[in-house]
């Protein structure tokens, strides 16, 4: 089983989130969909994902793209291509393999998977299509058509899910989708990962570093005089990306609750999401809940 | 009197009031208004303040079920409902991955107001594209499934299936309550 749909009911940045937290390794399809529908100008894109990290991209308009691409800078002899192609072992990324023998510069390996990137930037700028994501079973195939890693389309590169989905989201220009995503502007944010390893741009560490749930996204945009859109679109970029999330704001003053002992502590000790209780609940008895569940299970 | 209170949140269409309705055993005080807004694609009526339904236990013992409004715009009333209450279901259509965000804000919501303890209902299991219970778990924010809140299928049409969710609830409870 899948994950399949099309655009109208899941984001691709939010797809990016699922695989990217959950790790997965497997195969996105993902088809736009042209106005006028024409079946012979239709593409499909490919993206290949390992263990929660990209690893290629395959345009089905574009055959054997990566030697295309070597063959047309020149970086290698054709007949040494063609024959390096049938050297490399099956298991093996073919840009590891030439770099490995010399064939290709680190530099080049580099360039090649920031073509790919760069085609996946463009697919985030698409309003409708679909997809569908298969992962990868333990034999390392695809179980509905057996078909493995693309490795004579892999640069042996690999790129974190979170940062180019970032990356993606910095490059959009009409964010006209995401209206209904949009935090709004009395929402604030709240950290949920524990840190981040990948560059963020200035506004991106300062809500980082904002994201305690007590200042508002308005109010962080009047602090750091920035437009309020802006903010709010750059909040939803984080949110995809799996670092923070948006939350209602609570004041400093309600961030202190009181414990049994009448002490006054903070709700968000240790960095986590404690929640804020606004009164004290009445605690239900052994003898009630006993009660209910015997009653729940001999009643229906 | 003791009464136990169990909120039962989700967006609009997730099952609330037909789970309320299903197990309730007085007719539901709804407050279901004709919806006039995007709501109207998916049903004629929607909650706009809550549903309330009740199960005696015995002459001393009450649950009483409290049902959300699935639009944010009433999160006045998630502010209301959920400061009263013992514990929580969030129900999940599987089928509608468009409202996993908007379920994901009652989550953080719900967190932020009351730290109490909570299981979540998927429902729509049957209906075609429906996610499989990891995905709609990542889709939520919970990457790992040791460490994230019991996820069981109901079906708001069944009471057995509803008494099942709800003992799970409970169980939850105690467990937290232990820890």
């Amino acid at each position: 089983m899948g994950i399949r749909g099309s655009l109208e009911t899941f984001s691709l940045p939010e797809l990016f989130q699922i695989i990217g937290s959950g790790q997965k390794s497997g195969r996105l399809r993902f088809t736009p969909h042209t106005k006028l529908d024409d079946p012979q100008n239709k593409t499909t894109f490919e993206l290949w994902f390992k263990r929660g990290f990209f690893v290629t991209i395959i345009n089905s308009n574009q055959y054997q793209d990566l030697i295309a691409k070597i063959q047309e800078k020149a970086w290698i002899d054709a007949m040494v291509l063609v024959k390096n192609k049938y050297l490399c072992p099956a298991d093996k990324p073919f840009g590891t393999y030439l770099k490995e023998n010399n064939l290709l510069t680190e530099a080049q390996r580099e360039w090649l998977f920031d073509q790919q990137i760069s085609q996946v930037y463009k697919l985030f700028k698409i309003k409708d299509g679909s997809f569908n994501f298969e992962e990868i079973d333990q034999s390392n195939k695809i179980a509905s058509d057996g078909e493995g890693f693309p490795v004579r389309e892999m640069t042996g590169k690999k790129r974190k899910i979170t940062e180019l989905s970032l990356a993606a989201m910095r490059n959009l220009s009409d964010w006209s989708r995401f209206v209904e995503d949009i935090p709004r502007a009395e929402m604030g944010l709240q950290q949920v990962a524990k840190g981040y390893d990948i560059h963020l741009t200035s506004l991106e560490k300062h809500l980082w570093s904002s994201a305690n749930g007590s200042i508002s996204l308005k109010k962080l945009a009047q602090q750091k005089e920035v437009d309020l859109q802006t903010l709010q679109r750059t909040a939803l970029s984080m949110i995809f990306a799996g670092l923070v999330e948006e939350m209602t704001v609570v004041s400093p003053a309600e961030q202190f609750i009181s414990n049994s002992s009448g002490e006054l502590r903070p709700a968000f000790a240790n960095g986590s999401n404690t929640a804020i209780k606004s009164k004290a609940k009445p605690k239900a008895s052994k003898s009630l809940i006993s009660n209910l569940v015997s009653f729940l299970k001999d009643n229906f | 009197m003791e009464i136990f209170k169990i909120v039962i949140t989700g967006n609009v269409g997730a099952g609330k009031t037909t789970l309320i309705r299903t197990i309730s055993e007085i007719d539901v005080v709804d407050t279901d208004r004709h919806a006039t807004d995007e709501t109207a694609d998916l049903k004629a009526n929607t909650t706009v303040a809550f549903d309330f339904g009740r199960i005696t236990l015995n002459s001393e013992q009450l649950l009483y079920l409290y049902g959300t409004p699935g639009q944010s715009r009433f999160d006045f009333m998630w502010d209301i409902l959920i400061n009263q209450s013992q514990a929580y279901v969030l129900l999940v259509a599987a089928h509608r991955p468009k409202d996993f965000r908007g379920a994901k804000r009652i989550l953080n919501f719900m967190n932020r107001k009351g730290d109490i303890p909570m299981i979540i209902g998927m429902t729509h299991t049957d209906c075609e594209g429906a996610w499989e219970a990891d995905d709609v778990l990542l889709a939520l924010g919970f990457a790992d499934r040791e460490t994230s809140p019991p996820l069981v299928q109901v079906n708001p049409e069944d009471p057995r299936s509803i008494a099942q969710c709800l003992v799970v609830l409970l169980e939850q409870l105690v467990t937290t309550a232990a820890a």
